[in-house]
């Protein structure tokens, strides 16, 4: 009888505990948001009710703390959720996820040492596809996926 | 053969080539590219200055529609909460409400001809009625024939003056019925088309013409109060419609210097025009007190005209005690129950205070004056009515005293 109960119990106790999931479920933003820090850093993508401070990105991109200033930042989403951030100069695609009232970086995808002279990212479900004047790239979360 | 094969080889990998070069376009850039070519339509909406301009831009707008149709998927999403094709149609729609406006204006303005033409007939048939009407006053005949002729003619003049009146409000009305309610800033389009519309409609002779005639017709007769009170209604009315146009105007003509001119004439008409309505009022009450024999001293405002009241009733109060005690009663009957009550009061101080030619404050004193008057010349009539009341009283005292004591007899 005891044995019974503890079961019951135990039985209650893992179904309260169970996680849902609900899928499919799709997070890609149509178009690349164009957004440009104001003095702290922060861009704000008004569609998508999101801000975040970009001046620690630019930091680690440049080593400069200032270089945010005056930049245009190219920001996408990709069908699964994954932040995609760059700019002009940037040699590399910083991916993102959401984490607990931050965004904290899940990727780095080196493009070209060079640094990027006109990037812009385009929405090319699953992948993002980075273009930078003729180069074009297709970026998953973590790499540049060939063709 | 195989040489042929080659150039089609090379020319397939070149124009695949391309093919990806062109491809690799960002969404953004073309998003962005739309809004602005949707933007500057608007725009070119907004300042058409004719059906034709409206027409090329609906070639412009199937134009944009074309050029853009193969993203119409990226467009829909970008353009949210529009979408392309209802970004489009609202361009369409812009563009027939504006075409609209055009069919409009040719309609008003045909109709504005019309009614011009219409002005010009009244406006040299007034001129000629006034300069005949100059002639008879003029000559030294003055029968009963020569008078009901001038009669005749003043009241043709009044008659046309009116006609001429409400087509050049008409023509006021057509030309400008869509920029009263517009806010004060006009864009250049709507500048230059208001500007046009002022000098087709001939819109500051006929103004101008409009005050001077009805200047003329107050000069040339004498009215009743009923036509007082149209003319000066149509002296507001007028300075109203011209008020609501007045600002538009000038800022039309803000680097004109002949128009702003010919708009500070026009201004300076009209304050013309409501004084010499006003005083062919005060004028015609002056004339009512004179038919009954009260000279009063000259006045030409509700306040002159209160105090001059008040200084004759005060002369007359003070006179009361020396002057015979009929002569005051006679002098108080013309000017307060023959003139005040009889015409003044019914016939003219309803224009008077309608029109704040005199307030409220000004009547009461003048009444209060009246009033004043009245109980100083019947002081007598009053004290009988006393004497008359305390013989009723006694005679009952007597009578209930005579009462009881015969009670008290019997008893």
């Amino acid at each position: 009888m005891k044995l019974r109960i503890s079961l019951m119990l135990l039985m209650i106790l893992f179904a309260g505990c169970s996680t849902l999931t609900l899928e499919p479920a799709k997070f890609d933003w149509p178009l690349e948001a164009v957004v440009t820090p104001d003095d702290d850093g922060i861009i704000v993508v008004e569609r998508y009710s999101i801000a975040v401070n970009i001046a620690d990105l630019f930091l680690k991109e440049t080593e400069n703390p200032n270089s945010f200033k005056g930049s245009e930042v190219r920001f996408i989403r990709n069908v699964d959720g994954y932040y995609f951030i760059t700019s002009k100069g940037f040699k590399s695609v910083y991916v993102f996820e959401a984490d607990n009232g931050t965004l904290s970086q899940s990727g780095k995808i080196l493009i070209t040492e060079n640094g990027l002279n006109n990037p812009a990212f385009n929405q090319r479900t699953p992948f993002i596809e980075l273009i930078d004047g003729n180069e074009s790239y297709n970026l998953s979360d973590n790499e540049i996926v060939k063709d | 053969m195989r040489t042929a094969n080659k150039i089609l080889i090379v020319f397939i990998f070149t124009f695949t080539a391309l093919s990806n070069v062109t491809n690799a376009q960002s969404d953004y850039e073309k998003t962005e590219k739309f809004k602005e070519s949707y933007q500057q339509l608007e725009n070119d909406i907004r300042n058409a200055d004719s059906l034709a301009e409206c027409n090329k831009i609906a070639f412009k707008i199937d134009s944009l529609a074309n050029d853009f149709r193969q993203d119409k998927k990226l467009l829909d999403a970008a353009l949210y909460p529009d979408n392309f094709t209802s970004a489009i149609l609202k361009l369409k729609t812009q563009l027939d409400t504006r075409k609209n406006d055009f069919t409009q204006i040719v309609e008003l303005q045909t109709q504005v001809v019309e009614l011009e033409n219409q002005t010009d007939n009244l406006n040299r048939r007034n001129t000629a009625l006034i300069n005949e009407i100059g002639t008879l006053k003029n000559s030294r005949k003055k029968d009963s024939e020569t008078i009901a002729s001038l009669n005749r003619l003043v009241s043709t003049l009044r008659s046309s003056i009116r006609e001429r009146d409400e087509l050049v409000k008409e023509i006021i009305d057509s030309l400008f019925q869509e920029y009263v309610n517009k806010p004060l800033t006009l864009n250049e389009a709507e500048r230059n088309a208001f500007y046009g519309k002022i000098e087709s409609g001939n819109l500051f002779y006929n103004v101008q013409r409009t005050i001077n005639d009805n200047i003329q017709l107050l000069n040339v007769t004498q009215f009743e109060p009923d036509d007082l009170e149209s003319l000066k209604e149509k002296q507001v009315d007028f300075k109203k419609v011209w008020t609501q146009l007045g600002t538009k105007i000038a800022k039309v003509y803000s680097e004109d210097k002949k128009g702003l001119n010919d708009v500070s004439h026009i201004n300076d008409l009209f304050l013309k025009w409501e004084a010499r309505v006003n005083q062919k009022i005060w004028e015609s009450v002056d004339e009512k007190f004179q038919n009954n024999g009260i000279k009063l001293s000259s006045f030409k405002d509700g306040e002159q005209f209160k105090s001059v009241v008040a200084a004759f009733i005060d002369d007359e109060i003070k006179y009361s005690e020396l002057r015979d005690k009929k002569d005051s009663q006679k002098s108080y009957s013309f000017f307060v129950d023959s003139t005040w009550f009889k015409t003044i009061k019914p016939d003219y101080l309803p224009i008077l205070t309608d029109y704040n030619l005199l307030t409220s404050a000004q009547k009461d004193t003048i009444e209060n004056r009246i009033s004043k008057w009245n109980a100083a010349i019947e002081p007598s009539a009053i004290n009988e009515i006393y004497y008359y009341a305390a013989g009723v009283v006694l005679i009952i005292l007597l009578l209930v005293g005579f009462k009881k004591l015969r009670k008290k007899q019997q008893s």
